[in-house]
């Protein structure tokens, strides 16, 4: 029975106690944390890969962590459609480990980004964004030095064409502007998806806005999404 | 835009040697570079007609290998799979018989 999220904790993650108990306290899942070293994904229903700066971010962002034992795991996993969600580093280890297209730069501004920003969803649909109507503008939280998302054009033109976008940063009313692409990302994008959709990667932090005590509670509209991954059987 | 050139292998000794790679990791063209944008910045505050910088990594690694062929093979499989990123840099080789002096890429020593 696959009946619980695993958040792989790895070496240098600092995000992964937040989104332990977001998805345990805040959703109400069975959340447990995955070592890096764990070999089997049996009885997971979803994984996610938390933020932080896994082995020290050495070399590039997210470049050593995609050599992780569980990796081996979380690729079959993703192939098989199981639903796979990267928050920050997780989204930087899932663009190096392929399973997203892009990159992560190093911010425009050459400085580390830490506050809170809006991104508007650009589809719904997939495991992750059961709850989130396109347009729908979040509050969330960044925390980035490489949140810069990078793709040639040939490539983004075809991930718009897939609906792979799945959010970009923008005004709190949900218009586009330079401003509130703080990073420099091509096109605003935030967040984007496999071909699949049931991978996704994000930027900003969900898990760091489940409730109004922390400035905000916007990061439950994605995270409650594993209330309906969590409902469908096996 | 990959490339490798290699120094003369002079070695004469049966089975392994050690070669000393020197790797550049480059941003691709059209890949945004704030740190080279930057870098050209302070230059020409400091009054040097810098047209375009682009900032790289520079990697020195002693490999083992019977020749250098195989020797550049192996630095060529490690920078696909790990030291440069595909989607975003390009990256070129230069290996010379011999280890790393600890002063820098080997291949501009003059």
């Amino acid at each position: 029975m696959r009946s619980w999220v695993a958040v792989i904790s790895f070496p240098g993650s600092n995000g992964d106690q937040d989104a332990l108990s977001a998805l345990r306290d805040e959703v109400g899942v069975d959340a447990r944390l995955m070592d890096h070293r764990e070999t089997t994904l049996d009885g997971v229903a979803a994984v996610v890969l938390p933020g932080g700066f896994s082995y020290g971010d050495h070399l590039r962002c997210g470049a050593i962590a995609r050599f992780a034992p569980v990796m081996t795991e979380v690729r079959s996993f993703a192939a098989r459609g199981g639903p796979v969600l990267g928050i920050c580093n997780g989204f930087q280890i899932l663009t190096e480990a392929h399973l997203l297209p892009g990159a992560l730069l190093r911010n425009r501004t050459l400085r580390f980004h830490c506050h809170w920003t809006h991104i508007r969803f650009e589809r719904h649909g997939n495991a992750w964004l059961s709850n989130v109507r396109p347009g729908e503008v979040l509050r969330l939280p960044v925390a980035h030095g490489d949140g810069a998302y990078f793709a040639d054009p040939e490539t983004l033109d075809r991930l718009e064409a897939n609906g792979q976008v799945v959010a970009r940063y923008c005004e709190q009313d949900g218009h586009l502007s330079p401003t509130s692409n703080a990073n420099g990302s091509s096109r605003s994008i935030a967040a984007v998806s496999n071909e699949g959709g049931n991978v996704v990667g994000l930027m900003p932090h969900p898990e760091r806005a489940t409730n109004p005590l922390i400035g905000g509670e916007d990061g439950l509209r994605l995270l409650r999404s594993a209330l309906e991954i969590l409902a469908v059987p096996a | 835009m990959n490339g490798t050139s290699c120094g003369e292998a002079n070695g004469t000794a049966s089975g392994t040697r050690r070669w000393l790679a020197d790797v550049v990791v480059t941003p691709k063209p059209g890949v945004n570079d704030p740190e080279g944008e930057t870098i050209r910045g302070g230059l020409r505050s400091l009054g040097f007609g810098v047209d375009d910088v682009r900032a790289g990594r520079f990697i020195q690694l002693v490999v083992e290998a019977p020749d250098i062929g195989e020797a550049e093979r192996s630095v060529t499989s490690m920078c696909d799979q790990l030291l440069a990123n595909p989607v975003i840099q390009t990256y070129a080789i230069t290996i010379v018989e011999g280890e790393a002096s600890g002063t820098g890429p080997s291949g501009g020593a003059r």
